[in-house]
């Protein structure tokens, strides 16, 4: 599956934008904003733009208690508003040839791209700022994060542009990227990681070196990590063109624990590093994957 | 080593289906299809590891599939185990075939009981690893002859009986020598009887395996003549020559209007005669038929009795027969003196044993043709040709003359039988002594006493029979009164003599002999005329002088004891103008068996196989879908089983 299949209909698509609707995208960094919002920044936001009310709950802050409802009404609603801070987000996409496999919905590029296209809409409906790197063994386009819609728009229109996925085996290219992302903020990695490890936490660790708050969205095909076929198979490595011919019930197990352990190992790494990480396969829906991460971003708070 | 056989080995072709599996993996070999992943950096060492572990694997399934298939056809060819070669390290056999004359019997489909024999054998013998030591002998009551195997269509049967001790004791030797763990007797025989009843049986030796081959028809029909012998060889005017036959009948039914026939050839006249019966048999029974031959010419006959039946066993249904036929020997007995009456005879004793008509012992019925004359001092002997023996008793006054023509009698083939008397004397036979026909000197006159015989001339044929004491006791013998001889002649023989005296004793003048006496010849000086043994003792002289004794051996019968021999009549080889008539024995006739587990008490064998359950089993040819004990069908079932299940384990593993 290339990238030339993916349209932009399906990055703005209601679906996946509804089902993040109601999620509160909370940075655990307070870098720089000029909102002020719920969220605890150094920095008092300026405007607050008014959404609904709802009931008042054990625990809500009180200063956001609409008193002249209760003088009336004699009930306590609380003001919601949209945005509670603003952060650049900028998502660092690889496009490079790994990326390239699957077929349909679990065309790993594909799934990379929509991901990275919500994440830019949640962005944008935070009216936070929104860059975009894509990369393989070199930086293939960058955009510098910026609120407007119309900056939206280049980015999904870039997303969606179909391209040739270049050779990469190398993540040095990252550390071109920490490079280029002019101020601290949100850096989503969407790849699938096939570097060398060492090599990859260096690049990890030098966006942190800049203060940035990094997610890592580790994006496998579900043969990739689970091998679910049977029978013989000639296995082509996308990056290399390398193939090998074997049995692949004969292999699952050993392959997936194999995988699994490499998983593991980057999870802990990027714990050490306080770098969330999160694993998902091409299977799993985009929703509930940004779902249940953002489930586990608003524990943490 | 033991190799697998097959009842069915054309499946064998049906084993190319073994290439179905590998024809399968070709025709429906597994595509592998392309499956891009990003990378392979996690599968080369996963699949390194396990490549070598599946062609391990598969190359197992195949090999199992192969097998399996290959099993599959071993069980329509129904293998069995040929243990043969096994055992034949081990194991030593003797291959015993009875060649009496009963294997020549015959059963319902003409096949004889040797030709089943040689079929029998060389099967044993297909059957018998290279590796085994085989012994081939075959045997009868002369003796056992060890063959080459590559003969065993040359052997035929013998005229002989059967001995089986002989064999067993045979077989015991060669065994005795062997290293050989495994000893076994294939025995081929019709199990008779009479074969137990010549040589002892022993045991055979511990751990020897006895399989037993019976031959024949257990109830087979057999009519056989025991014996055929010359009761009365003399001719006479009143009699004829009579010919005795006996006749058994050993089926179970009885035999009716049996013809038996007699032939009989002179032996240089070429006078042929023949004579037929007929006869009824009852079952298993015997019966007796004389056959009377108007034979009238003395001489030497040669023939056979046989009867035509249709029975199992043709060679007892003729025997040889020979003897001969001649006149009465004529004896001139002159008495001294004319007694008061017929009793009173000096001769009267010695005429009425010489006119009984008994057999000599074993032989035919003889008789002498005694002819009694008075002697009349002047007269002389009359014509002394046609007489074999004169006998003189108590006779006086003999002349020169009479003394010269009993010379000339004497050298011409006569004899001289001289008893003493009251008037006999040195002087009443001193031309006698003078011209040396009597075998001593006289004693000048009777001594009176009691005499009695110490020794005699056990070697002579007329008293070699008295050294058996049944048949009479010559120290038995009173003498009251004796005219000894006071000194034997030259070349003169003692016959009966008392530690001091000689009572008897003979003389061989040319081709004549002259015994003398020195008793009477009837009870006046001695008891030997009551005595049993005087018949016996006069009978026996008469037929020394006569020749009686020694013509009688011209024939001499047998049964066939010597190799090769056979039945019927040939010259003596060592004896000119003696002749051997040769029969098988009569007990070979008996075809009553033996049964399989009197055999085994008798041969001390460790087991005994009968042989004919297999034999029956090849003989009513076995359906096809019988089933051989020794097939191996199960253990390659249960084998094929197991190779199912451990392909369909190691199938589950590969493609799990």
């Amino acid at each position: 599956m290339t990238a030339a299949m993916v349209k932009v209909a399906d990055l703005v698509s209601p679906k996946i934008i509804s089902s993040v609707h109601d999620l509160d995208l909370v940075a655990r960094w307070v870098v720089e904003g000029f909102i002020n919002g719920l969220h605890r920044s150094p920095f008092v936001g300026f405007s607050v733009d008014f959404a609904s009310h709802r009931e008042y709950i054990a625990g809500d802050d009180l200063r956001h208690l609409n008193w002249k409802i209760y003088g009336r009404h004699d009930r306590l609603y609380i003001k919601q508003y949209d945005a509670d801070t603003n952060v650049d987000m900028h998502l660092v996409v690889d496009i490079s040839g790994s990326m390239s496999i699957g077929d349909g919905a679990h065309d790993k590029l594909r799934y990379a791209v929509v991901l990275a296209a919500s994440l830019g809409h949640l962005a944008s409906r935070q009216r936070d700022a929104v860059g975009l790197t894509l990369f393989a063994d070199t930086i293939i386009e960058k955009f510098n994060a910026r609120g407007t819609s119309d900056h939206l728009l280049q980015i999904l229109c870039a997303l969606a542009q179909p391209r040739s996925n270049p050779k990469a085996k190398s993540p040095t290219v990252l550390h071109e990227a920490a490079e280029l992302i002019p101020r601290r903020g949100l850096v989503v990695l969407i790849s699938d990681l096939y570097y060398d490890s060492p090599e990859l936490l260096e690049a990890l660790d030098h966006f942190r070196h800049f203060g940035h708050d990094v997610l890592v969205f580790h994006i496998l095909a579900p043969i990739e990590k689970s091998m679910p076929i049977d029978g013989a198979v000639k296995i082509v490595d996308a990056e290399t063109g390398e193939e090998i011919e074997t049995l692949a019930h004969e292999i699952r197990d050993s392959y997936s624990q194999a995988v699994n352990r490499w998983i593991d190992e980057t999870h802990t790494a990027c714990s050490a590093r306080n770098i969330d990480y999160v694993c998902i396969t091409t299977d799993c829906p985009v929703e509930s994957a940004l779902l249940d991460y953002f489930v586990k971003r608003s524990q943490l708070f | 080593m033991p190799t697998i056989q097959f009842i069915y080995p054309g499946f064998l072709l049906a084993s190319l289906v073994t290439a179905i599996p590998i024809i399968i993996h070709l025709l429906f070999r597994q595509r592998t299809r392309t499956v891009p992943i990003g990378s392979i950096r996690f599968l080369l060492p996963v699949v390194k590891e396990h490549r070598r572990r599946r062609k391990v694997k598969q190359w197992l399934l195949l090999a199992l599939r192969m097998l399996g298939m290959l099993f599959l056809t071993f069980l329509f060819c129904r293998p069995y185990l040929n243990r043969s070669e096994l055992l034949g390290l081990q194991q030593e056999v003797i291959l015993l075939i009875d060649k009496s004359a009963s294997m020549q019997a015959v059963d319902a489909r003409g096949e004889s009981s040797m030709a089943q024999a040689i079929e029998r054998s060389k099967k044993e013998l297909a059957r018998l690893d290279d590796n085994a030591v085989v012994h081939l002998a075959t045997f009868d009551s002369t003796g056992i002859d060890e063959i080459p195997v590559e003969k065993l269509p040359q052997i035929t049967t013998s005229q002989a009986a059967t001995d089986y001790g002989l064999a067993f004791s045979w077989a015991t030797d060669i065994f005795a020598a062997s290293k050989r763990a495994s000893k076994k007797i294939i025995l081929f025989t019709d199990l008779q009887q009479s074969g137990l009843q010549t040589t002892a049986m022993k045991p055979l030796p511990r751990g020897v395996e006895l399989v037993l081959h019976e031959l024949g028809d257990p109830l087979a029909r057999n009519v056989t003549i025991e014996s055929a012998d010359a009761t009365q060889s003399e001719i006479r005017p009143e009699s004829q020559i009579k010919i005795r036959v006996n006749l058994r009948n050993h089926s179970p039914l009885v035999v009716r209007d049996m013809i038996v026939q007699c032939d009989l050839d002179h032996a240089t006249t070429n006078d042929h005669y023949t004579q037929k019966l007929t006869t009824e048999i009852p079952v298993l029974g015997r019966t007796t038929l004389e056959f009377s031959l108007p034979i009238k010419t003395d001489g030497l006959y040669k023939g056979k009795v046989s009867i035509d039946t249709d029975d199992a066993l043709r060679i007892d249904n003729t025997r040889w027969i020979a003897f001969e036929a001649r006149q009465p020997d004529r004896v001139l007995l002159v008495d001294g003196q004319e007694g008061r009456s017929v009793y009173a005879n000096e001769t009267y004793y010695l005429e009425t044993a010489l006119r009984l008509q008994m057999t000599e012992f074993d032989g035919p019925v003889r008789s002498f043709e005694p002819e009694r004359i008075v002697w009349e001092s002047g007269k002389g002997f009359p014509r002394l040709d046609g007489y074999r023996a004169v006998v003189l008793a108590n006779v006086r006054q003999l002349t020169a003359q009479d003394a010269d023509r009993m010379e000339s009698y004497l050298k011409d083939g006569g004899s001289l039988l001289v008893f003493a008397g009251d008037q006999v004397g040195p002087e009443s036979l001193k031309e006698f002594e003078r011209s040396g026909l009597l075998p001593g000197i006289l004693g000048r006159s009777a001594v009176d006493g009691r005499f009695r015989v110490t020794r005699w001339d056990n070697q002579h044929p007329a008293l070699a029979c008295f050294n058996d004491p049944q048949q009479g006791d010559l120290r038995r013998i009173d003498i009251r009164k004796l005219l000894p001889l006071d000194s034997l002649a030259p070349n003169a023989t003692s016959l009966l003599s008392t530690t001091d005296k000689i009572i008897a004793a003979e003389l061989q003048i040319g081709k004549g002999r002259s015994v003398y006496f020195g008793f009477t010849a009837d009870r006046d000086w001695t008891t030997l005329p009551q005595s049993p043994m005087y018949v016996p003792l006069m009978r026996q002289i008469l037929a020394y002088l006569t020749d009686q004794l020694s013509e009688r051996s011209a024939v001499s019968s047998e049964t066939i004891s010597k190799k090769g021999q056979q039945a019927g009549i040939v010259p003596k080889a060592d004896k000119q103008g003696e002749w051997l008539v040769a029969n098988i024995d009569p007990r070979e006739s008996e075809l009553r068996r033996i049964q399989a587990d009197e055999m085994v008490k008798i041969t001390g064998a460790e087991s005994i196989e009968s042989a004919d359950r297999a034999t029956a089993l090849e003989a009513i040819k076995l359906p096809e879908d019988a089933t051989r004990p020794d097939e191996l069908w199960t253990i390659i079932a249960w084998l094929l089983f197991a190779i199912l299940a451990a392909e369909l384990l190691l199938s589950g593993r590969i493609h799990a």
